[in-house]
């Protein structure tokens, strides 16, 4: 089909899309990276197989799963455990999980095995080496664990609304990649093809472990139920996702890599303005796009969250949802541009964003090929320039945080917060500057409002043609803040256009914000500072991959 | 214990800091030490000895990154620098920034940078600091990234120590109330 081009509608301004009100109401989209992945298992027409399945009637011992690509072949290697139910956390500070796993680069010999064995089930008091490419584990869900096993030993199927409830059978918490423990470091695999894109060997990892989730549970049946046990109904199995269960540990991700931060939203927000551009949109389009929001919708039916600021989301988004339908009943709509247009206008920040996601679901032709644009090489932007004058600096700062101008930082709520590290087998954790004795003494750098600002009142009382260089060497303090405001005038996304450390700042907003770039779905908040989700629910199984289409994320419409 | 590169980075700037140095200066600090062992060369005892007993005044991260926002002109040279070999790293990148070949002295060694790569005419770990701008093609073997090693296990330990200061003690509140989530999951 030609498409006629007006002129191209710009990309939505980093002062609306890097606000984290916004960013905590984002949606995942076709070029979220377990989307990215699925599309290159099935074009590559990736062989998985479980090569070992060594798992005792009490659940314990080792499955060993192989994906076949073209060229190589990467093997999860997973642990299940007969877990007591009082060691059961999701936290960093567990020390015991029903499974863990490792990707193995390669396929694993039986001394490779043995050799995970005795580190794999430890997570971080564990080593794994070069040939290892992420390490995680998971926990049940331990109600529709045991109703799942009941009912199929009894050759009976799982009650549907328990498993709508719940999504999955186990939640994986940690996946731990780029060097960890000592694992493959990025730059070790960053040229392959399949792992370009970014965490591709995560989201490997995790649609692997769901897939072993599904036949663990099968095969639990069988032990309990003998010739009885019956395997999970096809269509139910598919909607099985597998969930995760996420800290705080995501936030500082966002902060320590503008770079990849900015290739991320700019390839999305690329992906929009191109869709929003396109000229031609006939009454088929229209059609189209009303059945993608009616599969929205059932996905809406399928998401649940007893959070009271996630309730009042999922309530304003059930609202949008309706405004949507009845918009696009009303009549015939002029352009893709205008449903968008339409959205800003009338829909919540949720269900805006959601219209944003549905837009570049229509149109993969225009869309996919930015997956290749989402890796960044950080060590390039690391050095600082040194000539850059105090003026000009002074300028981009002006530019990328004068929102901020007016801020009071003497004020206890601009400050309030503390990200720190504890001792604690190191969880990330986030305390009250005003109220913790001597937590401000181990402060993270991820407070770039604040320093920034710090920077520029610094700069404020030298010439202003005297060079960074020069600023730098009597103000080493400043140091990381200057290499952060030269990184944020090169990449217009590369900054949250909020302050990190106020009072009122929500974590859950930037761990949402990662976990959509995944292709997570029932974002489901336990608190301000940690989140359940389910991924790959609806995505084909190993054997299915050949002939299923890329159109899994929301569910089908009854036929 | 055999540290990957991210680790070595990551230890290399926690401990930085952990020794009083600003964040941005850690920043150095890491990724000095990972670039350097990635070469071959012991970083880690080089930066444990520099956090145990540097100062400022002779402090490789601090000539170093001062080179780099302001490459030098001709030539310049240090009488004392503690653990120099950590200069090397700089060395490297200033042969990128000003399309040079700078030629590193250190004691009895010589290492030249070009905007490609590193070679090294003769290794030496300690001495006094030279660099100036070399005019010539350079002399010695292109040092490249080698294998992964064991870490030295003392120093490892010193970085440890000061990587440690940067964790907050581990108390009941913390616990509870830091991370926002409950101990259990059994649901």
């Amino acid at each position: 089909m030609e498409e006629t081009h007006v002129d191209k509608i710009p990309l939505r301004p980093a002062s609306q899309v890097m606000k984290l009100s916004r960013m905590g109401s984002a949606h995942a989209h076709r070029l979220s990276f377990m989307r990215i992945l699925m599309r290159r298992m099935q074009r590559e027409n990736w062989r998985i197989e479980p090569t070992e399945f060594n798992i005792d009637g009490n659940g314990v011992g080792h499955a060993v799963y192989t994906a076949h690509t073209p060229t190589r072949a990467y093997s999860l290697v997973a642990f299940a455990h007969d877990l007591p139910a009082e060691l059961r956390s999701d936290r960093v500070i567990a020390e015991a999980w029903d499974c863990t796993f490792t990707l193995f680069d390669g396929i694993p010999t039986a001394d490779d095995v043995q050799r995970l064995s005795q580190n794999v089930p430890f997570q971080e008091a564990g080593r794994i080496s070069q040939t290892e490419l992420s390490l995680s584990r998971a926990n049940r869900s331990v109600r529709l664990w045991a109703h799942v096993v009941d009912r199929l030993a009894s050759g009976e199927q799982p009650d549907a609304k328990m498993v709508n409830d719940v999504g999955y059978l186990m939640r994986t918490t940690a996946v731990y990649g780029s060097g960890k423990f000592g694992a493959a470091d990025r730059q070790d695999i960053a040229d392959r093809p399949e792992f370009t894109a970014p965490f591709q060997s995560e989201m490997l990892s995790v649609y692997l472990t769901r897939t072993f989730v599904m036949d663990l549970v099968e095969h639990m049946a069988r032990e309990k139920g003998g010739d009885a046990a019956v395997k999970i109904d096809p269509t139910m199995r598919a909607q099985f996702g597998i969930g995760n269960s996420t800290g705080l540990g995501m936030a500082p991700f966002i902060l320590n890599h503008p770079t990849l931060l900015n290739n991320w939203v700019v390839s999305k927000e690329e992906a929009l303005s191109r869709v929003r551009t396109l000229s031609s949109f006939s009454a088929a389009d229209q059609s189209r796009f009303a059945d993608l929001v009616k599969r929205a919708d059932l996905n809406w039916q399928l998401w649940h969250s007893e959070h009271p600021l996630q309730v009042e989301k999922l309530a304003a988004l059930r609202s949008d949802l309706d405004a949507l339908h009845a918009f696009l009943a009303a009549g015939p709509i002029v352009s893709w541009n205008a449903i968008y247009c339409w959205g800003e206008e009338n829909l919540s920040e949720e269900g805006c964003e959601l219209v944003v996601s549905l837009l570049i679901e229509c149109h993969p032709e225009f869309v996919d090929e930015l997956s290749d644009c989402m890796s960044a090489d950080e060590s390039l932007d690391f050095r600082i320039k040194g000539k850059a004058k105090v003026g000009d600096v002074l300028a981009q700062i002006e530019h990328i945080y004068g929102w901020a101008d007016t801020l009071n930082w003497d004020e206890n709520n601009h400050n309030a917060r503390v990200w720190y590290v504890s001792e604690e087998k190191l969880e990330p954790r986030l305390g009250e500057r005003f109220e913790e004795d001597d937590i401000a003494d181990y402060e993270q750098p991820l407070s770039p409002l604040r320093d920034v600002f710090r920077f520029a009142q610094c700069l404020e009382n030298k010439d202003k043609d005297a060079t960074i260089a020069e600023v730098l060497l009597a103000h080493p303090e400043h140091r990381h803040a200057a290499r952060r405001v030269q990184i944020a005038a090169k990449y217009p996304y590369a900054e949250i256009r909020d302050n990190t450390i106020c009072a009122d700042m929500l974590p859950i907003d930037m761990l949402r914000f990662k976990l959509s770039f995944f292709g997570a779905k029932h974002f489901d908040p336990r608190s301000d500072r940690w989140v359940r989700i389910n991924m790959f629910a609806g995505a084909p199984y190993p054997q299915d991959l050949a002939d299923a289409a890329d159109d899994w994320f929301f569910p089908d419409l009854p036929t | 214990m055999i540290p990957s590169l991210s680790e070595i980075t990551a230890t290399g700037r926690k401990a930085a800091k952990g020794a009083g140095y600003s964040w941005g200066m850690a920043d150095e600090a890491g990724r000095a030490t990972a670039w350097l062992w990635d070469h071959g060369i012991d970083s880690i005892t080089a930066l444990a000895d520099l956090l145990d007993h540097g100062n400022p005044d002779t402090c490789p991260i601090y000539i170093g990154t001062r080179l780099c926002d302001a490459p030098f002109g001709r030539a310049i040279t240090f009488e004392t620098v503690q653990s120099p070999i950590l200069l090397l790293s700089f060395a490297a990148e200033l042969g990128k920034i000003t399309q040079n070949t700078i030629q590193l002295t250190i004691g009895t060694g010589t290492y030249f940078a070009t905007a490609e790569a590193m070679f090294c005419d003769t290794p030496s770990l300690d001495g006094p600091v030279a660099m100036l701008r070399h005019k010539d093609a350079p002399m010695g073997d292109r040092l490249t990234p080698v294998a992964r090693r064991a870490a030295p296990t003392e120093a490892w330990a010193r970085l440890g120590k000061w990587e440690h200061k940067t964790y907050a003690p581990a108390t009941e509140a913390s616990r509870l109330a830091g991370a926002g989530a409950g101990l259990s999951d059994n649901d």
